[in-house]
């Protein structure tokens, strides 16, 4: 009957646009990935090195799309990731413990992204003018300091160290501003006292106007200051995508840390930056922040930064990271893989 | 009702911002060197600026040279980013705007019409009126995050109020005569609604538009400023914070002269619309 | 030589006769208590949507839990010191706009040249989006409170003084001749007989300042820091503290009623003196 021959045409019209459309459904899975600054963050170098060598990362775009996002700093990214804007954010402690307490995100610490207070790698500095009006720590109630972003590692670092010495949040006035901007602002007076970067430090430190009034391994010692977190019912949702980021992206760090290739590593930094290649000639060398090769993040380190946060009052509420905040399972087998000569 | 003080400020629904001296009224002839006489003041500022910043009077660290503050705009129009910046900032603009009017219109008059939703409404203008709308910013961006959602809702927030108002009072102000007699010749209160209440309300609606117009440009500003990653506002944040000063002296005066043109081109609008009425 | 308004007409006591503002009254708390009905509906349904789990209290903290820490602010003493601050920087502002917006109109009104030159000024600096012009503020002037006055006076000054030339420009021109006429200084006719007629349409502008001052405030504190409500407000949503960026919506909502609310009665108290001293008398 002609009815029945057209509905059976329209039915397997149908069924093939839903294949069709299912086949598409299996798209890569979007990962949009916060960073701060770089080379401290390695994402945006990452993502240079896979358009130069798509061999390293043979899977961006096929289960996984690799997107850095650019943040001012880690707690910026709270809202990011409750709203799934973000699915990977560098945190620092105090941000991982705000998302916990406060935004009530079920996040897993997954990977290490930079640390400080390390035996002779970068220190994390607090700079002031030699002849400005800070002296001692003491002097900095009352005047104007800069941060990346209230609550930031750099900032909660800082305010640790300020509230061992008496002074409040309530004492000094905190303006927010890029670390690239923040020498500039030290320069012209705006500011009194800065959070530097090795990145910005030569043109600064060349004046020998300056100088480091404390720094971040003086607060805490070693400090995972950076890590990845993600939330559980991402990571559970999407374990084998997931597996292939972090193979591709632990080649990928792999191959930064490589001395041998150091010159097109810094060809690549300064690509991405836009910055002076003298300003970064630090990059990935000791006197570059910590980077673990494997990722692994130090979670007594985390734990430890955590508990003087709220010692201290910088935090409200303490949380115990371990074991149940704690997700290394991606890099473990990430790094399995790579064994396996993957 | 909160007062609606803004019109009266603004000096009257003709859009005329300062009323002309009454003992000198413009005479038609030789209208645009009228318009040039009328701007020579800027253009004296502008003369100003220039000698301030050549003559070294002025450090070109914080006041750059006009004429390379031109140049830095012309450099950043065609590199493309002017106008993709300006397109999204404008684009959010006239979507809570005109999202605004669509929804403040018809409430503003049935709040005049209908006195069970006047009484439901009254106490949240009046709760809303005065509270600064800047204040939604970091529940906004909490919510909705750093794109375009947050700007255009806040944006729509922000211009409900005098639209509302405006319709309110428009609507409110029709001549009670005319109902009446459309009344009694039968139309229905839908068809008066329409054809009578609409039309009379028509220049406040207009005005508040207006003044609705100049708030969307400050909140979108605002929320750029703060909390966004393209548009205007993002774009003067960051050119300042990169030291890029004539780059940004450029954008500031840009977003400036934008608000002033919806401003006049609005007048016009309603000048066209209102003629045509008659 | 004798107050020049004292020839003007004077009008006798207001008739307030005591059944009429009985009544006035009356109508006025059944209408205050049924507006207040409407906005606890609005709280209620806000406190049951966010205890019933539909939405993160991350996203949506019930407004139990917002005033309550409303309170706790209150009792530590952060609310009077944010307050305090932002009070202060929205009145300063508004008061140097206020002083300097009401002379330069004035001025403008009365003087061919100031009016020439400032004209344009004005009408276009009047519908542009001045919050643009924060980052240059914060260039010239610096990261402290002399940027956040400067942008409050600049932004509140404008409906300040176009509200000024307008109200002055629209003086009877009557009453100025007759006082000219009976001996007046142009320092009397100033303050006893323009300013005074003018006053209304002034207040208006006032009012359409303070507002403005208000925001503005808000803004400066959120991009600047610095203490402040909306310096406390951004650092509560740095720490993810959605009961603190709630409860900074709500301060500032009272704060800014209670501004308005109190310019409104200012200008009431000020006009019922003006609207006496205008009524002719009856014969």
């Amino acid at each position: 009957m002609r009815t029945a021959a057209v509905l059976r045409i329209v039915a397997a019209f149908l069924a093939g646009m839903a294949a069709g459309v299912g086949g598409a459904a299996a798209a890569p899975l979007k990962l949009a990935v916060a960073w701060v600054e770089t080379p401290g963050h390695l994402a945006p170098l990452v993502a240079e090195l896979a358009k130069r060598h798509p061999e390293i990362m043979p899977n961006d775009g096929k289960t996984y799309k690799f997107e850095p996002i650019r943040f001012r700093g880690t707690t910026a990214e709270i809202p990011a990731l409750a709203l799934n804007d973000i699915q990977i954010a560098p945190f620092s402690d105090a941000a991982f413990a705000l998302a916990v307490t406060n935004a009530h995100l079920d996040v897993r610490i997954v990977a290490d992204v930079l640390q400080t207070g390390r035996k002779g790698y970068f220190p994390g500095e607090y700079v002031v003018a030699k002849n400005g009006p800070i002296k001692t720590i003491a002097d900095i109630k009352g005047k104007r300091v800069a941060t990346n972003t209230i609550g930031s590692e750099a900032d909660s670092t800082m305010r640790v160290m300020l509230r061992r010495h008496g002074i409040k949040d309530s004492d000094f006035t905190t303006v927010e501003a890029n670390f690239a901007n923040q020498p500039a602002m030290l320069e012209e007076g705006k500011v009194d006292m800065i959070e530097l970067l090795p990145q910005f430090a030569h043109d600064l430190m060349a004046t020998g106007k300056y100088r480091v009034l404390f720094t971040a391994a003086q607060v805490h010692g070693v400090s995972e200051s950076v890590f990845w977190g993600m939330r559980a019912d991402f990571i559970k949702a999407h374990r084998p995508a997931l597996i292939d980021f972090f193979t591709d992206y632990m080649r990928a760090v792999h191959w930064f840390l490589n001395p041998n290739n150091r010159k097109e590593a810094l060809a690549i930094l300064v690509a991405v930056t836009h910055e002076p290649a003298q300003n970064l000639a630090f990059a990935f060398t000791k006197h570059d922040f910590y980077h673990d090769p494997d990722l692994v993040p130090d979670i007594a380190a985390v734990q430890k930064e955590i508990d003087e946060d709220v010692r201290v009052g910088v935090l409200p509420k303490r949380v115990v990271v371990s074991p149940h905040y704690v997700d290394l399972s991606l890099i473990e087998a990430a790094k399995k893989r790579l064994a396996h000569g993957a | 009702m909160a007062p609606e003080p803004s019109r009266l400020a603004l000096g009257g629904r003709t859009g005329a911002l300062l009323p002309p001296r009454a003992a000198a009224r413009r005479r038609p002839a030789a209208p645009l060197f009228a318009l040039l006489w009328r701007y020579t003041p800027i253009l004296l500022l502008a003369l100003l600026w220039e000698g301030a910043t050549r003559s070294g009077l002025v450090s070109p660290l914080v006041l750059p040279a006009l004429d390379r503050v031109g140049a830095a705009w012309w450099g950043l129009l065609a590199s493309g980013d002017l106008t993709r910046n300006a397109a999204i900032s404008l684009a959010r603009a006239a979507a809570g705007l005109g999202l605004a009017v669509l929804c403040g219109t018809p409430l503003g008059i049935l709040m005049a019409w209908f006195r069970p939703i006047r009484i439901a409404f009254n106490p949240l203008v009046q709760a809303l009126y005065p509270m600064p709308k800047s204040a939604l910013i970091p529940v906004m961006v909490l919510w909705l995050g750093f794109g375009s959602a947050s700007k255009i809702v806040l944006i729509l927030i922000g211009c409900m109020l005098p639209v509302t108002l405006s319709a309110f009072n428009g609507a409110r102000g029709t001549e009670e005569v005319l109902v009446w007699s459309a009344r009694s010749m039968g139309a229905s209160r839908r068809r008066v609604l329409w054809e009578i209440v609409l039309p009379s309300a028509l220049p406040e609606i207009l005005s508040g538009i207006r003044t609705a117009l100049a708030f969307a440009f400050v909140l979108l500003v605002a929320t750029e400023l703060i909390a966004a990653r393209a548009g205007l506002g993002y774009m003067i944040g960051w050119l300042g914070d990169g030291g890029v000063y004539d780059a940004m002296f450029a954008v500031v005066l840009t977003v400036a002269l934008l608000g002033f043109a919806a401003d006049r081109a609005w007048l016009l609008v309603m000048r066209r619309v209102l003629r045509w009425r008659e | 030589m004798a107050r020049i308004s004292a020839a003007l007409p004077r009008r006798g006591a207001a008739p307030f006769a005591g059944t009429r503002r009985g009544q006035d009254a009356l109508r006025g708390l059944g209408r205050g208590l049924l507006g207040s009905l409407t906005l606890m509906l609005v709280l209620a349904a806000w406190e049951i949507f966010a205890r019933s789990g539909a939405v993160s209290n991350f996203l949506l903290p019930p407004f139990s839990v917002v005033l309550a820490r409303v309170w706790q602010d209150a009792l530590s003493g952060d609310l009077l010191a944010n307050l305090g601050v932002t009070l202060y920087r929205a009145l300063l502002g508004f008061a140097i706009a206020a002083a300097g917006g009401v002379a330069l109109g004035v001025l403008m009104a009365r003087n061919a040249v100031m009016r020439w030159f400032f004209d344009p000024i004005v009408s276009v600096a009047f519908p542009m989006p001045k919050i643009a012009f924060l980052p240059i503020f914060m260039l010239w002037f610096g990261l402290y409170d002399a940027s956040k006055l400067t942008m409050i006076t600049f932004n509140a000054i404008f409906p300040v003084i176009t509200a000024t030339v307008a109200a002055t420009e629209g003086v009877d021109k009557e009453i100025i001749w007759s006082a000219r006429s009976l001996g007046a200084g142009e320092r009397q006719l100033l303050w006893q007989i323009i300013l005074p007629a003018a006053l209304p349409q002034i207040l208006t502008g006032l009012q359409v300042a303070l507002p403005v001052a208000m925001i503005v405030a808000i803004v400066t504190e959120m991009l600047m820091g610095g203490q402040g409500l909306g310096a406390a407000m951004i650092t509560a949503s740095r720490f993810a503290d959605s009961p603190g960026v709630f409860a900074g919506i709500v301060e500032i909502a009272v704060a800014g009623l209670c501004l308005v609310k109190g310019m409104a009665l200012l200008r009431r108290r000020l006009l019922l003196w003006h609207q006496e001293a205008k009524e002719p008398t009856t014969v």
